[in-house]
C-alpha cells in the first residue's frame, strides 16, 4: 500500500526533472542537452546548464519540498486544512526577519541571515498560535474563517513594515517588493541552494525528533497526555520544524504563496492524516508543484520572466476559495 | 540510519559543486555622467510671450531644451528626471515621477509641457482648473523623433520657426550614423534596465529609446534585435543566449545592484561575453533617454567608449 503512493510522484518528478532540465533560454536537443551535461565544458549551453539551470531545477525542488511539508505540518498542528505558511503570514513574518538582517548588514544567503528568517517566522508562528488559542486547544474550536482572518491581519501588518523598511532603505540587498511579494527562482546559485539545503536538513532533523507523536495532534489536549506525550512540546517543535523550512525558502525565493496549503490539502484527501505517509507524499507533490510552475515560468513566454507566484496563485487561489467555501458551509 | 546516510551524502554533494570561481581579469568600465556634458546654449531666443512666461517642463528631456534655447531664466520648475549641470536653482514639481499639482501651483507658471504619459491626470486637470496653459510635448525615444520634439516646444513657447537661435537648435540634431562598417563587425550592446537585484532584468529591446542611441554609436543593440516591445522582464538564460559583447546600464541602474560586484553576482550575467570581459558603460539616468541638446555628444562619447571596449 505504502509503496504504491510512492511510485507515482516519483515518475511524475523524474518526468518533470528531465523535462526542466531540457528546457530553456538556451536551447538544445535532448542529446546535446545530455552531452553538455556530462561533459561540464566551456560551451555556452554546459556553462548555462551548470551555472543557471541546475542549482534553480534543484532550488525550485527543495523549495517546493520544503513549503509543501511546512503546509502539512501547520494543517496538522492547528487542525485546519487552511494553514498554509504564506496565507497565515508566516512567510512574510521570514521575510521581515530577513530584510531586517540585510539592513543590519548582513549578506543574502548568508546562514546568518536565514537564521534571522527562521525567527521571524516563529514570531509569526507564535502570534497566530497566541491569537487563535483558547483554553489550552489551539484553534481546535476557531473557525476556518477566523483562522483565516487572523492570517490577512498578520500578513497586512508584515507588509505595511515591510514596505516601510523597504521604502526607507536604498540597500540593494534588500530586493523588491514583488520579489517579496510574488517570488521568483531565477536567483537561483549553488551557494543558495546549498544555505537553504542546509536549513532544510536541520528542519528535518527537528520533525524527525517527533514524527512518531506528531499523529497524535488530531486529538484534543487531555488526551494527548493520557497517552503520554505533552502537546505544547509536540507543538512547539514542529512550529520550529516548519518556521526553518519556511524560512530557509523565503531567504532565497521570496514568499511563494499556495504551494503550502493546495499539496498537502490534496494528498490528504487520497493518502489520508497519517504524517508518516502525509509528509514524504506531500513534500515530493510540493517539490513537482515548484519544479513545474518554474519552468513555467521561465519558459511560458520566450526569454521572458514571469513571477512564479503568478503562476502558483492563478492555480492556488481558485483551489482555495473552494476550499473556503465548502468548510464555511459545512 | 539508511536516512541519515543519505543525508550525509547529499550534503557532501552539494558542498562538493560549490561556487564556481569567475576568472580574475583586467575591468574595463566607463561611465559617462552628466557632469561630462554640458547643455550647449545657442543664444536667447524671443519669445512672443514676453516677460510673463513661466515655463514649468514636465516632458522627458524639455527643461534642457528650454535651458538650450537661452531661456533658463523662464524655467521655474522641472520633473524629477529632468536632470543637468546647472539645474540646482530649479524647482522640481514632481513627487518620485507624479506631478504635485500643489507643487506645480506654487512656482505660479503660466505654461507648463507634459508629454501624452505624464500624470496622474487628476493633478494635471487641478492644474488646468487653475488657468494654467498645458501643452502636450510628443514624447521622444529616438534621434529621429527628436526635431518633431524641438518644433513642438518652439511653438509652445510661441518661438518663431525663424529664429536664429531655434535654428540652432533644430540643425544641432545629430545626424543618422553613416559608418560603413558591416553588423558583423559591430559590438553587440545589451541594455539592462535595473532596478534593486530582484533577480528580474529589463531588457532594453526595440523602442527603449536605448536601442536608438546604440545604432547611432556604431554598436548592435542585441537586445532589439531579439524583443520587438521595450523593457521586457528577462530570463538569465535568455540573457546568455543572446550573449552581449557590452553591458549598458544607467548609472542608478549599477548603483542599485551595489555596483560592479553585484551585477556579475545576478545570475546568466558572468557567463556573457560582456560579463567574463567585465565590459560596462553607464550612463547617468536622466542623461541617457532625454534626447535633448546633450544627445549629439552623449552618441559621441558612447560611440568612443564602445569602440575603447572593442
Amino acid at each position: 500500500m505504502r509503496t504504491k503512493h510512492f511510485v507515482l510522484p516519483l515518475i511524475v518528478l523524474l518526468l518533470a526533472l528531465t523535462g526542466s532540465i531540457a528546457l530553456g533560454g538556451v536551447a538544445g536537443s535532448p542529446a546535446e542537452v545530455f552531452t553538455a551535461l556530462i561533459r561540464h565544458d566551456h560551451s555556452t549551453l554546459s556553462q548555462v546548464l551548470w551555472n543557471i539551470r541546475l542549482p534553480r531545477v534543484l532550488l525550485a525542488m527543495l523549495v517546493g519540498a520544503g513549503l509543501s511539508l511546512a503546509g502539512a505540518l501547520m494543517q496538522t498542528m492547528f487542525r485546519n486544512p487552511l494553514a498554509d505558511p504564506a496565507i497565515l503570514g508566516i512567510s512574510s513574518g521570514s521575510a521581515l526577519g530577513l530584510v531586517m538582517a540585510l539592513l543590519a548588514g548582513l549578506e543574502f544567503g548568508s546562514i546568518s541571515a536565514s537564521f534571522c528568517a527562521v525567527l521571524g517566522g516563529l514570531f509569526a508562528i507564535a502570534i497566530i498560535s497566541g491569537v487563535t488559542r483558547r483554553k489550552g486547544a489551539v484553534s481546535a474550536d476557531t473557525s476556518t474563517a477566523g483562522f483565516v482572518l487572523v492570517g490577512v491581519a498578520l500578513n497586512a501588518f508584515i507588509a505595511g513594515a515591510l514596505g516601510i523598511l523597504l521604502s526607507a532603505t536604498s540597500n540593494p540587498q534588500a530586493r523588491s517588493i514583488s520579489f517579496w511579494t510574488l517570488g521568483t527562482i531565477s536567483l537561483a546559485t549553488w551557494k543558495g541552494l546549498t544555505s537553504v539545503a542546509l536549513f532544510f536538513v536541520a528542519g528535518l532533523i527537528v520533525i524527525s525528533l517527533v514524527r512518531t507523536k506528531a499523529n497524535l495532534l488530531a486529538l484534543e489536549d487531555y488526551e494527548i497526555r493520557i497517552l503520554g506525550a505533552n502537546p505544547s512540546k509536540l507543538r512547539f517543535t514542529l512550529a520550529i520544524g516548519s518556521a526553518i523550512l519556511v524560512a530557509s525558502a523565503t531567504s532565497i525565493v521570496g514568499v511563494i504563496s499556495f504551494v503550502g496549503l493546495i499539496t498537502p490539502y490534496a494528498i490528504r484527501l487520497v493518502v489520508g492524516p497519517n504524517v508518516k505517509l502525509l509528509l514524504p507524499i506531500a513534500a515530493l507533490w510540493g517539490s513537482i508543484l515548484v519544479l513545474i510552475s518554474d519552468t513555467l515560468a521561465r519558459t511560458l513566454i520566450h526569454s521572458m520572466e514571469i513571477p512564479i507566484g503568478t503562476i502558483l496563485a492563478l492555480i492556488g487561489s481558485p483551489i482555495f476559495v473552494w476550499v473556503l467555501v465548502k468548510r464555511v458551509r459545512a | 540510519m539508511r536516512l541519515q546516510s543519505l543525508l550525509k551524502i547529499a550534503l557532501l554533494g552539494i558542498i562538493a559543486t560549490q561556487l564556481t570561481t569567475v576568472p580574475a581579469q583586467a575591468a574595463s568600465q566607463i561611465s559617462i555622467s552628466e557632469k561630462s556634458i554640458q547643455v550647449p546654449i545657442y543664444g536667447s531666443a524671443q519669445s512672443s510671450y514676453g516677460k510673463s512666461l513661466r515655463i514649468v517642463s514636465l516632458a522627458n528631456g524639455g527643461a534642457e531644451v528650454i535651458v538650450a534655447l537661452g531661456l533658463k531664466s523662464k524655467l521655474v520648475g522641472r520633473d524629477i528626471a529632468s536632470t543637468f549641470t546647472g539645474d540646482a536653482k530649479i524647482p522640481i514639481v514632481t513627487q518620485a515621477h507624479a506631478v504635485s499639482a500643489e507643487k506645480v501651483l506654487a512656482v505660479r507658471p503660466t505654461l507648463i509641457l507634459v508629454n501624452p504619459g505624464t500624470g496622474p491626470l487628476s493633478a494635471l486637470k487641478q492644474i488646468k482648473s487653475a488657468g494654467v496653459k498645458i501643452v502636450n510635448i510628443p514624447e521622444v525615444y529616438s534621434v529621429d523623433g527628436m526635431q518633431a520634439k524641438y518644433l513642438a516646444i518652439i511653438t509652445a513657447l510661441k518661438i518663431s520657426k525663424t529664429d536664429p537661435v531655434a535654428q540652432k537648435l533644430l540643425n544641432s540634431i545629430p545626424l543618422p550614423e553613416t559608418s560603413t562598417t558591416t553588423a558583423s563587425q559591430k559590438p553587440t550592446v545589451a541594455f539592462l534596465y535595473l532596478r534593486g537585484t530582484s533577480g528580474i532584468y529589463l531588457l532594453g529591446g526595440k523602442g527603449s529609446g536605448a536601442d536608438a542611441l546604440i545604432e547611432s554609436a556604431g554598436g548592435t543593440d542585441i537586445g532589439a534585435q531579439t524583443q520587438k516591445t521595450p523593457f521586457v522582464p528577462l530570463t538569465p538564460e535568455a540573457l546568455v543566449a543572446m550573449n552581449p559583447s557590452i553591458i549598458l546600464l544607467m548609472q542608478k541602474g549599477l548603483e542599485s545592484v551595489g555596483g560592479l560586484t553585484g551585477l556579475l553576482a545576478l545570475p546568466g550575467l558572468s557567463q556573457t561575453q560582456a560579463g567574463k570581459t567585465q565590459k560596462v558603460i553607464t550612463v547617468d539616468d536622466s542623461l541617457l533617454l532625454a534626447f535633448g541638446p546633450r544627445t549629439g555628444e552623449l552618441i559621441n562619447k558612447l560611440s568612443l567608449a564602445i569602440k575603447a571596449l572593442q
